[in-house]
């Protein structure tokens, strides 16, 4: 609890603290440094603005001659300090940012004041003068190519010294080249991309403007997957290390068409003597323009290829059952757009239901450059007898030659054996043709029928079943509660157990009563039982003035007291007199006690008066 | 007269059990409407079995009529939601309809409450939930006669699967009926009428469910929340009571 009370307090006095802090911008205040004085043109350097105060706005960067900004800072950072001095709290925000920039011509530049808006007050950083040196790529900086690294890694002293020192122009080559820049349209060209490297110990290239090189814009060719080769090549007595990425094109339209030229912007670094060293650097190629010539005039069965392709069919089973399908499948390999070839079209099979074909291309094998693309259809045969499957034509258009070329697949022989008894051919609806379009064979697609079904009866919903269901539960337990209940009473009341069982002892006296020798005094005995036992009192000693003053107690019809103290004083009077009862007097003096127990529970039911 | 009752039901059973057979005889002669017209008579006269209907499904999926197909396989599913031959066929049956429209989903509520219920029948959950029930009471009595801890656990088990299974048996009573389009295609409109604007369009095999019907038209709601009228005729009924597809029932 004091744990508690104490934390409070704490949280109290830091809100009450923070809530009265006063913003602390009596000192606003912005200013700008770059990370280096002396830049080269073109090459990026930093410029950091630091403002403190309130309320700080963003930093507007002024129009420099000679120098180019990127607006959009490439770090921002933000921090809040709250201070307490003389009880006075003050809280100062100071937020930093990193703006890039380049001289884009030799000389002496100045960076302008920049403006920061801090408290709604302008606060002006002073301006920066910055020297600007030639571009490093006139000369090309000399890479130190006796690099400071362990011994295992030194640079091949032959190479060296037959070429001299690399530059960073040598340092990393961007190529870009295509295998032809005239092509028909849908012909295949191979754009090369390639990154060569030069293999120094302790030489990194790292690309600054994103997370990969972004391909070149190949707008109007539809593209293949990319195929990389890594190897290294030897070029100026120097080792590359190349990266190619071989990337088919293929032209949609006709005219000419432009692949974009192809951008590498990062540093390159190294180690020389005098440590590591580090530079930026820009690599470009040349766009590459396409000319794409139309296709002569097509013929009506040209499946779209453009290319060099070869074609083979092949028939899975030529001897085959009357509804039993087979598949024939056309293999379309060669070098071209796959994506672009139709299926062919099998000339009419009047004998047999074809379905259309289901195209499955090949996974790329060894040699990227070549595809296959292949062709299955269903063929089921209608008909018994020797078939047959015509030839199939494939249509393309070879760049080479300048000219479609029709390819021609063998035609197959069938023979077709009739179908047994359970084995029919379903069709299903519309006209004869249609139907052979629409032929199913019995066995195959869905699982077949099942035979045995337990006992089949029809369901008779019967609306009572479930309430009685659910009813039935909750009845018997609560009888047996009831139940259990007047059992463990009877057991533990014993006033409640003689007046329960006070009646039926009673009987049980009375019926012996007429054969016994003194039936008054059992009469007797019995009724001044029954009433000890029914309103519980002690038997002991009560006579019949007791019964009387009893029953008038309890009882609310003074005729039914009367009747009982009759039929007890008659039985005393019989016990202490001659002693000897007429049977017919015993008789009535039994039906006067019965009634009168009897009446008494009929009221004890109604609510007896305790 | 027990005698007699008794050897009524035992010749009715037989009769049931004869006409599945003819049912069978005519499907694997490749008589599928001869089939399909003894397994509904079995329907029609208050049949009720997923096997059956698997087979009768399996009879009008031979005659092209998907529609039909995928409701009997459905009623099968409802029977017995483990039934995998009907789940399979349901499948493939689907596949060969235009949309493959997928079954409207339960309420959210349920989804998330009685996730585990969806593979019970709903008959398999009305047993549970009335033995649980029973169980609890019965539990109850014997707590009051002789308390053991023991007895106590068991009796609060009872309460909760009794609550569950009561739920469960709740939901499945009152969900919205699924509902198969049995023509090639129906008009789903703003309203009860033919003169109403066509809202969408149902195609044969498309589930719904009903929530309301009217008149001879039944609103129904698609999986993904289209919601309008369209005839009654158009659709077979999954839930009981099971109707028969009669020659008369339009089916296309």
């Amino acid at each position: 609890m004091a744990v508690n009370t104490s934390r409070l307090i704490v949280a109290a006095l830091l809100i009450g603290m923070v809530s009265g802090v006063q913003y602390a911008c009596a000192q606003p205040m912005a200013t700008a440094s770059v990370d280096s004085s002396q830049v080269r043109v073109n090459e990026p350097f930093q410029i950091s603005v630091t403002a403190q105060g309130g309320r700080i706005a963003e930093p507007v960067i002024p129009h420099a001659d000679g120098l180019r900004f990127d607006r959009s800072p490439s770090l921002s950072s933000s921090s809040t300090q709250i201070s307490f001095v003389n009880g006075q709290s003050a809280m100062v925000t100071k937020r930093e940012w990193g703006f890039r920039a380049w001289a884009t011509r030799e000389g002496a530049l100045t960076i302008p004041p920049i403006s920061v808006r801090i408290d709604g007050k302008n606060c002006m950083t002073e301006a920066i003068p910055v020297t600007a040196a030639a571009a490093s790529s006139s000369p090309p900086q000399a890479l130190d190519n006796t690099v400071q690294t362990p011994p295992q890694s030194q640079p091949n002293t032959s190479q060296s010294a037959e070429k001299g020192t690399p530059t960073v122009e040598d340092a990393l080559i961007l190529e870009t080249s295509v295998n032809k820049k005239r092509v028909y349209q849908g012909e295949l060209i191979t754009l090369s991309l390639r990154i060569m490297q030069l293999d120094l110990p302790g030489l990194s290239a790292s690309y600054a403007a994103g997370p990969s090189i972004p391909l070149p814009d190949t707008e109007g060719f539809y593209q293949g997957p990319i195929n990389k080769l890594e190897r290294q090549e030897s070029r100026k007595g120097w080792t590359y290390d190349v990266v190619e990425h071989r990337m088919p094109l293929y032209p949609t339209g006709t005219g000419t068409f432009k692949i974009g030229a192809w951008n590498w912007e990062g540093y390159i670094q190294w180690f020389s003597r005098v440590g590591p060293q580090r530079q930026y650097h820009t690599v470009t190629t040349e766009p590459i323009e396409i000319e794409v010539v139309p296709l002569p005039d097509r013929p009506a069965n040209f499946s779209g290829g453009v290319g060099r392709f070869t074609v083979k069919a092949s028939l899975l089973n030529g001897d085959v059952t009357q509804g039993v399908p087979t598949q024939l499948q056309v293999r379309i390999t060669g070098e071209g757009n796959p994506d672009s070839i139709l299926a062919p079209t099998l000339p009419p099979i009047p004998w047999a239901h074809v379905s259309d074909a289901e195209i499955s291309p090949s996974a790329p094998g060894a040699d990227w450059s070549k595809i296959e693309k292949v062709f299955t259809y269903n063929i089921t045969p209608l008909e018994p007898g020797n078939q047959a499957i015509p030839a199939i034509d494939f249509c393309y258009f070879s760049p080479d030659k300048g000219q479609f070329i029709t390819e021609k697949v063998d035609s197959f022989s069938v023979f077709v054996r009739p179908s047994g008894e359970g084995q029919k051919l379903v069709t299903v609806g519309g006209t004869e043709a249609q139907q052979e379009k629409q032929v199913e064979i019995i066995g195959e697609d869905v699982l077949p029928i099942l035979t045995e079904a337990a006992a089949l009866r029809p369901f008779k919903a019967n609306r009572f079943t479930m309430p009685l269901l659910f009813a039935l539960p909750p009845a018997l337990s609560i009888a047996f509660l009831v139940f259990l209940h007047r059992k463990r009473r009877l057991e533990n009341d014993s006033a409640y157990a003689r007046r329960y069982y006070a009646h039926a002892k009673t009987q049980k006296r009375l019926q012996t009563a007429a054969e016994s020798d003194a039936p008054s005094e059992e009469i007797y005995h019995a009724l001044i039982g029954y009433l000890a036992d029914h309103f519980g009192v002690s038997e002991a000693g009560m006579t019949s003035s007791d019964a009387r003053s009893l029953l008038e107690a309890n009882i609310s019809e003074p005729d039914l007291a009367d009747n009982i103290v009759k039929v007890l004083r008659t039985c005393e009077r019989a016990q202490y007199g001659d002693g000897k009862l007429q049977p017919e007097e015993v008789q009535a003096l039994l039906r006067g006690t019965e009634s009168s127990i009897d009446r008494i529970e009929a009221l004890s039911g109604k609510g007896v008066r305790r | 007269m027990s005698w007699f009752l008794a050897l009524t039901c035992l010749v009715s059973a037989d009769i049931y059990q004869e006409t599945f057979t003819e049912g069978n005889a005519a499907y694997q002669a490749g008589q599928y409407a001869q089939a399909a017209a003894a397994y509904e008579k079995l329907v029609s006269a208050s049949v009720v079995d997923p096997v059956v209907f698997y087979d009768l499904g399996n009879a009008y999926y031979r005659q092209g009529k998907p529609g039909l197909a995928i409701a009997n396989y459905e009623r099968a599913l409802d029977l017995n939601p483990n039934f995998q031959q009907a789940a399979e066929n349901l499948e493939k049956a689907l596949r060969g309809t235009k949309r493959n429209l997928a079954r409207p989903l339960p309420p959210a509520w349920e989804q998330a409450v009685l996730f585990w219920h969806y593979g019970l029948s709903s008959r398999a959950t009305r047993w549970a939930m009335l033995a649980s029930w029973a169980l609890f009471w019965a539990g109850l009595a014997a707590y009051a006669w002789r308390p053991h801890r023991y007895l106590r656990a068991a009796l609060i088990v009872a309460a909760v699967a009794s609550l569950a299974f009561g739920g469960s048996a709740w939901a499945k009573t009152h969900r919205a009926p699924l509902a198969v389009t049995i023509v090639e295609k129906a008009d789903v409109r703003f309203g009860t009428s033919g003169q109403e604007t066509v809202r969408f369009e149902l195609f044969e095999g498309d589930r719904v469910t009903v929530d309301r019907r009217e008149g001879g038209w039944a609103r129904v709601t698609t999986v993904g929340g289209e919601r309008g009228w369209t005839q009654e005729s158009n659709l077979l009924f999954v839930a009981p009571p099971y109707q028969a597809a009669t020659p008369e029932t339009p089916t296309s």
